[in-house]
Order: C-alpha cells, then structure tokens, then sequence
C-alpha cells in the first residue's frame, strides 16, 4: 500500500500525464492529511492569481479524490520520536510535517512515495521514488 | 462539518451517529455537556483508474508547480534551522 508524499504531488502537477501513467492501475493509493496541508499552502501564498488558480485546479481534480489517512493525536507523538531520533542520529533533518507523514504512513504500514527518500528512510519508512530524473532533466518543461 | 451528539442519543441511535460520521461529519460526543470523545470520517481507499482518468484532462501546470516546490523548501528549511542542532 503506497503513501503520496506532497513532494510527488508536485511532480504530478508538473506532469499529469506521467503521474497518471505510475497510479493508473494502483487501487491502494492515498496520501496524508499532512502532506495534503503542505502542498495547500499553495492555495493561498503566492502572489500571482494564475498559480494559485492552477493549484486549486490540480488539487480539485487529482488530489480531491485521493484516500486522505488523517493524523492522530497519537502520530505527533510518534512524529516527535522520529524527527527527533532522525536528527540525534546525524541521518536527516526532516520537517515536522514529514514527521506526520511519517508516523502515518508507519501506523498504516504504507510505504511512501517521495522524492526525499532520505528524509523518510531516516525516519524508519519503507520509500519509493516513481519520479524518474532521466526522463525530467533539470529545465525541462513537460510537453503540454 | 462539525457536529454534537449525546452520548445517550449515540446509545439510542448509533447506526445514525455513524452515518453521519460516515458522510464526512466529525462529531463530538457530549457527556453531562462535556465532550468526551469525538467520531471522525475514514475516508475510503481511492481508485488510481478514477484519478488516472481527471490526471489526463489536465494539462502540465510547471510554474505552479516550482511555486509550490519553493514554499515546501523554504518551510522545511526554517524548520530545519528552527533545531538548533548540528
């Protein structure tokens, strides 16, 4: 069972014809209420109208429908454990917010998909990175 | 949404208490007029078919996407230097 992180979220702004491609036949797909936070700031912060237009627009269409795992008292906890002992460690810094994806992802057995899996390995997580850098050199623009 | 309910109106009637939290209510359960517990919704399991088919629809939104990316980063570095741990 998979975990989107909100860092794959983005790529699938990005590219939602590849993000598409590596779900399409997934039936164990959610993400977290965390990560869906993080990439919300997205709603509101920038300055420009037309971004967060087009971030309202991919959130309502790709991760409105998405199974959202929602964080317990419990799991800030748990994310205080493993940001903390992350960081004792000298193996990552990871933000609070990855915490909490972290411990929900660990509560649900999930393994997360993430660009950052040193973040999340750190933090006792199985990872998977789909985002493949060969086919998305730096400065490329996806064909739209 | 979020709602009350008695804890002895969830003894008389769960099934309506749980329909509610059911159709995405968080409900806050009251004891002599105190909260005592809450029933939150569980969402269900998403079909990546279903999101595959809106994904396709879209077009690629690059620079919303590099806008959002720097915000994550500029969030996660200020905690990471919040630590205060080398």
């Amino acid at each position: 069972m998979v975990l989107i992180d909100s860092s794959i979220l983005i790529k699938g702004q990005r590219d939602p014809v590849w993000f598409a491609s590596v779900i399409d036949k997934r039936d164990d797909l959610a993400t977290s209420v965390a990560a869906v936070a993080e990439f919300e700031v997205g709603l509101y912060a920038p300055r420009d109208k037309k971004t967060r237009d087009q971030v309202r627009e991919f959130s309502e269409a790709a991760i409105a429908p998405l199974m959202r795992i929602p964080v317990f008292p419990d799991d800030f906890h748990e994310a205080a454990r493993l940001v903390g002992e992350a960081i004792f460690n000298g193996e990552a810094k990871p933000s609070m917010v990855d915490g909490l994806i972290a411990a929900c992802a660990r509560r649900t057995n999930r393994v997360v998909w993430t660009t950052d899996e040193t973040d999340f390995k750190a933090m006792g997580c199985d990872s998977f990175n789909p985002w493949t850098p060969s086919k998305h050199p730096p400065g490329q623009r996806a064909a739209g | 949404m979020i709602t009350n309910a008695t804890a002895t109106f969830l003894n008389r009637e769960p099934s309506k208490v749980l329909g509610r939290a059911e159709r995405g209510e968080t409900i806050l359960i009251e004891k002599f007029g105190e909260v005592c517990a809450v029933i939150i919704p569980h969402p269900r399991q998403s079909s990546g078919a279903e999101i595959a088919k809106r994904l396709r629809r879209l077009k690629p939104m690059p620079e919303a996407a590099d806008a959002v990316e720097k915000l994550i980063k500029n969030m996660d570095d200020a905690s990471r230097r919040s630590y205060g741990v080398d």
